[in-house]
Protein backbone atom coordinates (compact mmCIF):
# COMPACT_ATOMS: atom_id res chain seq x y z
CA UNK A 1 0.00 0.00 0.00
CA UNK A 2 2.46 2.36 1.07
CA UNK A 3 4.52 1.74 -2.26
CA UNK A 4 1.38 2.75 -4.38
CA UNK A 5 0.64 5.33 -2.09
CA UNK A 6 3.83 7.12 -2.90
CA UNK A 7 3.92 6.33 -6.47
CA UNK A 8 0.38 8.05 -6.38
CA UNK A 9 2.19 10.85 -5.08
CA UNK A 10 4.84 11.27 -7.18
CA UNK A 11 2.65 10.85 -10.53
CA UNK A 12 0.12 13.81 -8.60
CA UNK A 13 3.22 15.97 -7.86
CA UNK A 14 5.05 15.37 -11.40
CA UNK A 15 1.44 15.58 -13.53
CA UNK A 16 0.87 19.02 -11.36
CA UNK A 17 4.16 20.73 -13.32
CA UNK A 18 1.77 20.95 -16.47
CA UNK A 19 -0.34 22.95 -14.64
CA UNK A 20 1.62 26.07 -14.86
CA UNK A 21 5.07 25.80 -15.39
CA UNK A 22 5.23 22.98 -18.06
CA UNK A 23 3.86 22.00 -21.05
CA UNK A 24 0.24 22.87 -20.58
CA UNK A 25 -0.79 19.92 -22.79
CA UNK A 26 -3.46 19.51 -19.96
CA UNK A 27 -2.28 15.95 -18.50
CA UNK A 28 -2.78 17.46 -15.21
CA UNK A 29 -6.49 17.96 -15.50
CA UNK A 30 -8.68 15.82 -13.67
CA UNK A 31 -10.14 14.36 -16.89
CA UNK A 32 -6.63 12.47 -17.26
CA UNK A 33 -4.81 12.07 -13.99
CA UNK A 34 -8.53 10.82 -12.78
CA UNK A 35 -8.77 7.56 -15.13
CA UNK A 36 -4.60 7.43 -14.60
CA UNK A 37 -4.68 7.11 -10.92
CA UNK A 38 -7.76 5.00 -11.28
CA UNK A 39 -6.05 2.61 -13.43
CA UNK A 40 -2.96 2.46 -10.35
CA UNK A 41 -5.24 2.08 -7.48
CA UNK A 42 -7.40 -0.48 -9.39
CA UNK A 43 -10.64 1.08 -9.33
CA UNK A 44 -11.52 2.46 -12.47
CA UNK A 45 -15.09 3.51 -12.01
CA UNK A 46 -14.11 6.20 -8.65
CA UNK A 47 -11.30 7.18 -11.21
CA UNK A 48 -13.59 7.92 -14.04
CA UNK A 49 -15.90 9.50 -12.20
CA UNK A 50 -13.82 11.83 -10.17
CA UNK A 51 -11.98 13.05 -12.81
CA UNK A 52 -15.16 13.72 -15.00
CA UNK A 53 -16.97 15.39 -11.65
CA UNK A 54 -13.97 17.49 -10.71
CA UNK A 55 -13.17 18.30 -14.72
CA UNK A 56 -17.33 19.38 -14.85
CA UNK A 57 -17.15 21.08 -11.61
CA UNK A 58 -14.58 23.54 -11.67
CA UNK A 59 -14.68 23.93 -15.69
CA UNK A 60 -14.50 27.54 -15.20
CA UNK A 61 -11.19 27.68 -13.41
CA UNK A 62 -8.35 29.40 -15.37
CA UNK A 63 -5.17 30.20 -14.72
CA UNK A 64 -5.67 34.11 -15.97
CA UNK A 65 -2.87 36.55 -15.45
CA UNK A 66 -1.31 36.48 -11.58
CA UNK A 67 -4.10 34.43 -10.33
CA UNK A 68 -3.48 30.96 -8.47
CA UNK A 69 -6.34 28.90 -8.32
CA UNK A 70 -6.71 25.68 -6.53
CA UNK A 71 -4.92 22.72 -7.99
CA UNK A 72 -7.22 20.30 -9.26
CA UNK A 73 -4.62 17.93 -10.07
CA UNK A 74 -3.76 17.62 -6.66
CA UNK A 75 -7.47 17.69 -5.58
CA UNK A 76 -8.21 14.83 -7.75
CA UNK A 77 -5.25 12.91 -6.48
CA UNK A 78 -5.80 13.77 -3.27
CA UNK A 79 -9.42 12.49 -3.20
CA UNK A 80 -8.73 9.10 -5.04
CA UNK A 81 -5.59 8.27 -2.63
CA UNK A 82 -7.69 8.76 0.21
CA UNK A 83 -10.31 6.61 -1.10
CA UNK A 84 -7.62 3.58 -1.98
CA UNK A 85 -6.35 3.99 1.78
CA UNK A 86 -9.88 3.29 3.30
CA UNK A 87 -12.32 0.50 1.97
CA UNK A 88 -14.67 2.66 0.15
CA UNK A 89 -18.05 2.47 1.47
CA UNK A 90 -20.60 4.26 -0.78
CA UNK A 91 -20.85 7.87 -2.17
CA UNK A 92 -21.87 9.45 1.17
CA UNK A 93 -18.27 8.22 2.19
CA UNK A 94 -16.66 9.87 -1.01
CA UNK A 95 -18.24 13.36 -0.74
CA UNK A 96 -17.31 12.93 2.78
CA UNK A 97 -14.10 12.73 1.57
CA UNK A 98 -14.42 15.45 -1.10
CA UNK A 99 -15.48 17.84 1.79
CA UNK A 100 -12.18 16.97 3.97
CA UNK A 101 -9.81 17.81 0.63
CA UNK A 102 -11.72 20.98 0.41
CA UNK A 103 -9.94 23.14 2.82
CA UNK A 104 -6.51 21.11 2.35
CA UNK A 105 -6.47 22.17 -0.89
CA UNK A 106 -7.16 26.05 -0.27
CA UNK A 107 -3.99 25.52 2.46
CA UNK A 108 -2.19 23.89 -1.01
CA UNK A 109 -2.74 27.03 -3.00
CA UNK A 110 -1.05 29.03 -0.32
CA UNK A 111 2.01 27.05 -0.81
CA UNK A 112 1.87 27.01 -4.19
CA UNK A 113 1.85 31.12 -3.70
CA UNK A 114 4.88 30.74 -1.85
CA UNK A 115 6.56 28.65 -4.12
CA UNK A 116 5.74 31.55 -6.71
CA UNK A 117 7.72 33.98 -4.47
CA UNK A 118 10.55 31.89 -3.67
CA UNK A 119 10.59 31.59 -7.86
CA UNK A 120 11.14 35.66 -7.71
CA UNK A 121 13.94 34.96 -5.39
CA UNK A 122 15.30 32.64 -7.49
CA UNK A 123 15.24 34.59 -10.72
CA UNK A 124 16.52 38.01 -8.85
CA UNK A 125 19.09 35.71 -7.81
CA UNK A 126 19.44 35.14 -11.62
CA UNK A 127 19.78 37.99 -13.05
CA UNK A 128 22.02 39.79 -11.47
CA UNK A 129 24.39 36.56 -12.11
CA UNK A 130 23.92 37.35 -16.13
CA UNK A 131 23.92 41.07 -16.00
CA UNK A 132 27.22 41.21 -14.22
CA UNK A 133 28.84 38.05 -14.70
CA UNK A 134 27.28 36.44 -17.97
CA UNK A 135 26.76 33.20 -16.70
CA UNK A 136 23.95 32.03 -19.26
CA UNK A 137 24.09 28.52 -18.54
CA UNK A 138 22.65 29.13 -14.86
CA UNK A 139 19.99 29.34 -16.26
CA UNK A 140 19.46 25.64 -17.19
CA UNK A 141 20.36 25.30 -13.49
CA UNK A 142 18.00 27.68 -11.92
CA UNK A 143 14.99 26.48 -14.37
CA UNK A 144 15.17 23.29 -12.92
CA UNK A 145 16.06 23.41 -9.54
CA UNK A 146 12.56 25.45 -9.56
CA UNK A 147 10.74 22.79 -10.90
CA UNK A 148 12.66 20.52 -8.96
CA UNK A 149 11.59 21.76 -5.28
CA UNK A 150 7.69 22.50 -6.85
CA UNK A 151 7.66 18.23 -7.66
CA UNK A 152 8.95 18.10 -4.16
CA UNK A 153 7.28 20.51 -2.37
CA UNK A 154 3.63 19.17 -4.10
CA UNK A 155 4.69 15.10 -3.16
CA UNK A 156 5.14 16.24 0.05
CA UNK A 157 1.83 17.89 0.00
CA UNK A 158 0.34 15.23 -1.81
CA UNK A 159 1.28 12.18 0.43
CA UNK A 160 0.45 14.54 3.90
CA UNK A 161 -2.94 15.31 2.52
CA UNK A 162 -3.73 11.42 1.69
CA UNK A 163 -2.57 10.72 4.99
CA UNK A 164 -4.59 13.38 6.92
CA UNK A 165 -7.71 13.12 4.81
CA UNK A 166 -8.20 9.12 5.02
CA UNK A 167 -7.40 9.58 8.79
CA UNK A 168 -9.87 11.98 9.24
CA UNK A 169 -12.40 10.01 7.19
CA UNK A 170 -11.90 6.71 9.40
CA UNK A 171 -12.09 8.63 12.89
CA UNK A 172 -15.22 10.73 11.86
CA UNK A 173 -17.50 8.95 9.04
CA UNK A 174 -17.96 6.49 12.25
CA UNK A 175 -19.34 9.30 14.01
CA UNK A 176 -21.70 10.65 11.84
CA UNK A 177 -25.43 11.12 12.19
CA UNK A 178 -27.21 8.51 10.00
CA UNK A 179 -29.08 11.57 8.47
CA UNK A 180 -25.72 13.59 7.98
CA UNK A 181 -24.71 10.93 6.10
CA UNK A 182 -28.26 10.49 3.91
CA UNK A 183 -27.29 14.06 2.99
CA UNK A 184 -24.04 13.38 2.28
CA UNK A 185 -25.04 10.57 -0.41
CA UNK A 186 -27.62 13.01 -1.78
CA UNK A 187 -25.13 15.73 -2.35
CA UNK A 188 -22.96 13.48 -3.85
CA UNK A 189 -26.09 12.44 -6.48
CA UNK A 190 -26.33 16.46 -6.82
CA UNK A 191 -22.69 17.43 -8.20
CA UNK A 192 -23.00 16.42 -11.67
CA UNK A 193 -26.12 18.63 -11.94
CA UNK A 194 -23.67 21.30 -10.12
CA UNK A 195 -21.14 20.84 -13.27
CA UNK A 196 -23.61 21.27 -15.60
CA UNK A 197 -24.73 24.24 -14.60
CA UNK A 198 -20.81 25.24 -14.55
CA UNK A 199 -20.76 24.41 -18.07
CA UNK A 200 -24.17 25.90 -18.72
CA UNK A 201 -22.95 29.06 -17.43
CA UNK A 202 -19.89 29.13 -19.64
CA UNK A 203 -21.59 28.48 -23.09
CA UNK A 204 -24.41 30.59 -22.33
CA UNK A 205 -22.58 33.37 -21.19
CA UNK A 206 -23.26 36.56 -23.00
CA UNK A 207 -25.96 34.28 -25.10
CA UNK A 208 -28.02 36.86 -27.10
CA UNK A 209 -24.63 39.27 -28.31
CA UNK A 210 -22.71 35.99 -29.41
CA UNK A 211 -25.62 34.55 -31.27
CA UNK A 212 -26.48 38.22 -32.72
CA UNK A 213 -22.88 37.92 -33.97
CA UNK A 214 -22.81 34.74 -35.11
CA UNK A 215 -25.90 35.10 -37.84
CA UNK A 216 -25.28 38.90 -38.64
CA UNK A 217 -23.09 39.02 -42.16
CA UNK A 218 -21.77 42.10 -41.68
CA UNK B 1 17.90 33.66 -40.76
CA UNK B 2 17.26 31.27 -39.05
CA UNK B 3 17.20 27.69 -40.03
CA UNK B 4 14.39 25.91 -39.53
CA UNK B 5 15.82 23.67 -36.74
CA UNK B 6 16.28 26.06 -35.16
CA UNK B 7 13.01 27.31 -34.59
CA UNK B 8 11.50 24.13 -34.17
CA UNK B 9 13.72 23.98 -31.23
CA UNK B 10 12.71 27.27 -30.18
CA UNK B 11 9.23 25.68 -30.19
CA UNK B 12 10.11 22.93 -28.05
CA UNK B 13 11.65 24.87 -25.32
CA UNK B 14 8.50 27.41 -25.19
CA UNK B 15 7.11 24.54 -23.53
CA UNK B 16 8.94 25.48 -20.70
CA UNK B 17 7.84 29.64 -21.06
CA UNK B 18 6.69 29.42 -17.75
CA UNK B 19 8.51 27.50 -15.88
CA UNK B 20 10.19 30.23 -13.44
CA UNK B 21 6.82 31.77 -13.56
CA UNK B 22 7.25 34.43 -10.77
CA UNK B 23 4.65 37.44 -9.28
CA UNK B 24 7.36 39.92 -10.12
CA UNK B 25 8.66 39.59 -13.51
CA UNK B 26 6.23 36.54 -14.63
CA UNK B 27 7.77 35.15 -17.27
CA UNK B 28 11.14 36.84 -17.91
CA UNK B 29 13.47 33.88 -17.23
CA UNK B 30 11.06 31.67 -19.25
CA UNK B 31 11.37 34.19 -22.01
CA UNK B 32 15.20 34.33 -21.96
CA UNK B 33 15.39 30.47 -21.60
CA UNK B 34 13.69 30.13 -24.80
CA UNK B 35 15.16 33.10 -26.74
CA UNK B 36 19.00 32.00 -25.96
CA UNK B 37 19.42 29.18 -28.65
CA UNK B 38 18.02 31.43 -31.22
CA UNK B 39 19.68 34.74 -30.08
CA UNK B 40 22.88 32.68 -30.29
CA UNK B 41 22.65 32.00 -33.66
CA UNK B 42 21.22 35.43 -34.78
CA UNK B 43 24.49 37.07 -32.21
CA UNK B 44 27.02 34.34 -33.81
CA UNK B 45 30.27 36.17 -32.89
CA UNK B 46 28.80 39.07 -31.61
CA UNK B 47 29.13 38.46 -27.56
CA UNK B 48 28.12 42.01 -26.54
CA UNK B 49 25.56 42.54 -28.81
CA UNK B 50 24.02 38.66 -27.83
CA UNK B 51 24.42 39.95 -23.90
CA UNK B 52 22.97 42.93 -24.76
CA UNK B 53 19.87 41.13 -26.59
CA UNK B 54 19.42 38.69 -23.20
CA UNK B 55 19.65 41.63 -21.20
CA UNK B 56 16.39 43.54 -23.18
CA UNK B 57 14.70 40.18 -22.69
CA UNK B 58 14.78 40.02 -18.65
CA UNK B 59 12.13 42.96 -18.18
CA UNK B 60 8.74 41.74 -16.99
CA UNK B 61 6.67 39.72 -19.32
CA UNK B 62 3.56 37.41 -19.26
CA UNK B 63 1.64 36.00 -22.20
CA UNK B 64 -0.52 33.15 -22.14
CA UNK B 65 1.30 30.10 -23.16
CA UNK B 66 0.45 28.78 -26.13
CA UNK B 67 0.07 32.32 -27.82
CA UNK B 68 3.90 33.05 -26.85
CA UNK B 69 5.45 31.67 -29.71
CA UNK B 70 3.74 34.60 -31.88
CA UNK B 71 5.61 37.26 -29.86
CA UNK B 72 8.50 34.84 -29.70
CA UNK B 73 8.66 34.31 -33.49
CA UNK B 74 7.85 38.86 -34.04
CA UNK B 75 10.91 39.68 -31.32
CA UNK B 76 13.38 37.67 -33.69
CA UNK B 77 12.86 39.09 -36.15
CA UNK B 78 13.45 42.36 -35.02
CA UNK B 79 16.63 41.12 -33.04
CA UNK B 80 17.83 39.58 -36.56
CA UNK B 81 17.30 43.35 -37.61
CA UNK B 82 19.43 44.31 -34.90
CA UNK B 83 22.09 42.59 -35.93
CA UNK B 84 22.44 42.98 -39.36
CA UNK B 85 21.34 46.85 -39.66
CA UNK B 86 22.43 47.87 -36.00
CA UNK B 87 19.31 49.91 -35.80
CA UNK B 88 18.16 51.73 -32.73
CA UNK B 89 14.76 48.78 -32.04
CA UNK B 90 15.48 48.30 -28.52
CA UNK B 91 12.26 50.41 -27.60
CA UNK B 92 10.75 48.92 -30.03
CA UNK B 93 11.16 45.31 -29.42
CA UNK B 94 10.25 45.87 -25.56
CA UNK B 95 6.80 47.74 -26.86
CA UNK B 96 5.63 45.14 -29.44
CA UNK B 97 6.02 42.46 -26.73
CA UNK B 98 4.05 44.51 -23.93
CA UNK B 99 1.53 45.36 -26.70
CA UNK B 100 0.80 41.67 -28.29
CA UNK B 101 0.99 40.42 -24.83
CA UNK B 102 -2.42 41.78 -23.76
CA UNK B 103 -4.48 41.02 -26.41
CA UNK B 104 -3.19 37.50 -27.47
CA UNK B 105 -3.26 36.32 -23.54
CA UNK B 106 -7.12 37.72 -24.14
CA UNK B 107 -7.63 35.24 -27.25
CA UNK B 108 -5.84 32.60 -25.45
CA UNK B 109 -7.26 32.71 -21.88
CA UNK B 110 -10.94 32.89 -23.82
CA UNK B 111 -10.51 30.30 -26.89
CA UNK B 112 -8.16 27.82 -25.60
CA UNK B 113 -9.09 27.49 -21.85
CA UNK B 114 -12.18 28.83 -21.52
CA UNK B 115 -13.81 27.20 -24.24
CA UNK B 116 -12.04 25.03 -26.30
CA UNK B 117 -11.10 22.58 -23.12
CA UNK B 118 -14.49 22.08 -21.98
CA UNK B 119 -15.96 21.51 -25.60
CA UNK B 120 -13.59 18.88 -25.83
CA UNK B 121 -14.26 17.28 -22.18
CA UNK B 122 -18.25 17.40 -23.62
CA UNK B 123 -17.19 15.64 -26.87
CA UNK B 124 -15.21 13.02 -25.32
CA UNK B 125 -17.64 12.36 -22.62
CA UNK B 126 -20.55 12.29 -24.93
CA UNK B 127 -18.49 9.69 -27.42
CA UNK B 128 -18.17 7.91 -24.13
CA UNK B 129 -21.69 7.52 -22.72
CA UNK B 130 -22.59 6.65 -26.72
CA UNK B 131 -19.88 3.80 -27.13
CA UNK B 132 -18.94 2.62 -24.09
CA UNK B 133 -21.29 0.79 -20.98
CA UNK B 134 -20.92 3.28 -18.14
CA UNK B 135 -22.34 1.38 -15.84
CA UNK B 136 -18.87 -1.37 -15.91
CA UNK B 137 -15.61 0.63 -16.72
CA UNK B 138 -13.09 -0.49 -18.48
CA UNK B 139 -9.43 -0.28 -19.87
CA UNK B 140 -10.45 0.29 -22.84
CA UNK B 141 -12.81 3.24 -22.05
CA UNK B 142 -10.06 4.41 -19.69
CA UNK B 143 -7.74 4.87 -22.64
CA UNK B 144 -10.31 6.22 -24.97
CA UNK B 145 -10.70 8.99 -22.54
CA UNK B 146 -7.45 9.93 -21.50
CA UNK B 147 -5.74 10.11 -24.69
CA UNK B 148 -9.32 11.17 -27.04
CA UNK B 149 -8.85 14.23 -24.32
CA UNK B 150 -5.31 14.85 -24.88
CA UNK B 151 -4.93 14.41 -28.60
CA UNK B 152 -8.02 16.32 -29.71
CA UNK B 153 -7.31 19.19 -27.47
CA UNK B 154 -3.30 19.04 -28.41
CA UNK B 155 -3.96 19.41 -31.82
CA UNK B 156 -4.81 22.87 -32.64
CA UNK B 157 -2.36 23.78 -29.66
CA UNK B 158 0.88 22.31 -30.88
CA UNK B 159 -0.04 23.64 -34.58
CA UNK B 160 -0.53 26.74 -33.69
CA UNK B 161 2.78 26.77 -30.99
CA UNK B 162 5.00 25.54 -34.18
CA UNK B 163 3.31 27.28 -37.10
CA UNK B 164 3.19 30.34 -35.44
CA UNK B 165 6.50 30.81 -34.83
CA UNK B 166 7.62 29.76 -38.18
CA UNK B 167 4.55 32.80 -39.68
CA UNK B 168 5.87 35.21 -37.23
CA UNK B 169 9.07 35.22 -37.98
CA UNK B 170 8.67 35.67 -41.66
CA UNK B 171 5.58 38.03 -40.97
CA UNK B 172 6.78 40.00 -38.55
CA UNK B 173 4.72 42.57 -36.57
CA UNK B 174 1.93 42.02 -40.03
CA UNK B 175 1.09 39.04 -38.00
CA UNK B 176 -1.61 40.27 -36.74
CA UNK B 177 -3.68 40.55 -39.74
CA UNK B 178 -4.11 36.32 -38.93
CA UNK B 179 -5.10 37.56 -35.56
CA UNK B 180 -8.00 39.80 -37.17
CA UNK B 181 -9.14 37.08 -39.64
CA UNK B 182 -9.20 34.47 -36.38
CA UNK B 183 -12.12 37.06 -35.05
CA UNK B 184 -13.97 37.20 -38.45
CA UNK B 185 -14.18 33.60 -38.39
CA UNK B 186 -16.24 33.68 -35.02
CA UNK B 187 -14.78 30.98 -33.89
CA UNK B 188 -15.71 31.47 -30.18
CA UNK B 189 -19.41 32.22 -30.96
CA UNK B 190 -19.05 29.03 -33.06
CA UNK B 191 -17.97 27.10 -29.89
CA UNK B 192 -20.12 28.27 -27.70
CA UNK B 193 -22.82 26.88 -29.91
CA UNK B 194 -21.38 23.58 -30.09
CA UNK B 195 -20.82 23.39 -26.56
CA UNK B 196 -24.45 24.44 -25.68
CA UNK B 197 -25.39 21.54 -28.09
CA UNK B 198 -22.73 18.29 -26.79
CA UNK B 199 -24.51 19.64 -23.36
CA UNK B 200 -27.94 19.14 -24.12
CA UNK B 201 -27.08 15.99 -26.10
CA UNK B 202 -25.86 14.48 -22.96
CA UNK B 203 -28.48 15.72 -20.97
CA UNK B 204 -31.20 14.30 -23.29
CA UNK B 205 -28.82 10.82 -22.98
CA UNK B 206 -29.05 11.18 -19.32
CA UNK B 207 -33.12 11.52 -19.14
CA UNK B 208 -33.33 8.92 -21.63
CA UNK B 209 -31.31 6.45 -19.74
CA UNK B 210 -32.10 7.26 -16.07
CA UNK B 211 -35.96 6.76 -16.76
CA UNK B 212 -36.76 8.63 -13.99
CA UNK B 213 -40.38 8.77 -11.99
CA UNK B 214 -42.23 12.22 -11.63
CA UNK B 215 -40.89 12.48 -7.99
CA UNK B 216 -37.57 12.04 -9.37
CA UNK B 217 -37.68 14.52 -12.24
CA UNK B 218 -39.62 16.81 -9.54
CA UNK B 219 -36.36 16.38 -7.25
CA UNK B 220 -34.28 17.13 -10.23
CA UNK B 221 -36.34 20.15 -11.11
CA UNK B 222 -35.68 21.97 -7.24
CA UNK B 223 -31.64 21.03 -7.04
CA UNK B 224 -31.38 22.52 -10.91
CA UNK B 225 -33.42 25.67 -9.45
CA UNK B 226 -31.27 26.06 -6.51
CA UNK B 227 -28.44 25.49 -8.37
CA UNK B 228 -29.00 28.23 -10.96
CA UNK B 229 -30.12 30.78 -8.03
CA UNK B 230 -26.73 30.19 -6.54
CA UNK B 231 -24.59 30.16 -10.28
CA UNK B 232 -26.44 33.11 -10.99
CA UNK B 233 -25.36 34.85 -7.85
CA UNK B 234 -21.97 34.11 -9.22
CA UNK B 235 -21.39 32.05 -6.33
CA UNK B 236 -18.32 29.56 -6.81
CA UNK B 237 -18.24 25.74 -6.79
CA UNK B 238 -16.84 24.97 -3.60
CA UNK B 239 -19.97 27.38 -2.02
CA UNK B 240 -22.77 25.58 -4.09
CA UNK B 241 -21.87 22.27 -3.10
CA UNK B 242 -21.82 23.46 0.75
CA UNK B 243 -25.21 25.23 -0.19
CA UNK B 244 -26.73 22.11 -1.57
CA UNK B 245 -25.28 19.98 1.32
CA UNK B 246 -27.02 22.35 3.96
CA UNK B 247 -29.99 21.97 1.90
CA UNK B 248 -30.26 18.44 2.11
CA UNK B 249 -28.75 18.30 5.82
CA UNK B 250 -31.99 20.69 6.78
CA UNK B 251 -34.11 18.00 4.50
CA UNK B 252 -32.66 15.26 6.24
CA UNK B 253 -33.70 16.19 9.45
CA UNK B 254 -37.32 17.72 8.40
CA UNK B 255 -37.13 13.76 6.95
CA UNK B 256 -38.09 15.07 3.59
CA UNK B 257 -35.91 13.14 1.62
Amino acid sequence: MITTLLFISLLGSFLSLDNSLVGNIMVSRPIVVGPLIGLIIGDLNLGIEIGFLMEFLWADLLYAGTAIPINLTLFTTIILGASYILPHYDESFTMFIILLTIPMIFICRQIEIGLRLFNSFIANKLEVLIIRNKQYKRVYFSLFHGLFIFVFVNFILIFVCITLTSQLAKILYLRLDIKFIKALSLTYNALPIIGFFVLLHIFTHNFKTVFRNLFNKN
Amino acid sequence: MLTKRTLIRTAIKSFFIQALWNFEKMQNIGMMFVLMHPLSKIYRGDAQGYHNALKRHLDFFNIHPYMANIVIGVVLGLEERVSLNNEDLEAEINTVKSTMAGPLSAIGDSFFWGLWRPVVTLLVCLAYFLFFNVNDYSLAGTLFIVFGFLVIYNIPHIILRFKALRVAYRQGTSVIVYIKKWQDFKIEAKLKLLGFLLLLGIFVIFLIRARLTLLEFGKLLAIFLVVEILKHKKASTVKIIISVLCVFILLAYLKVV
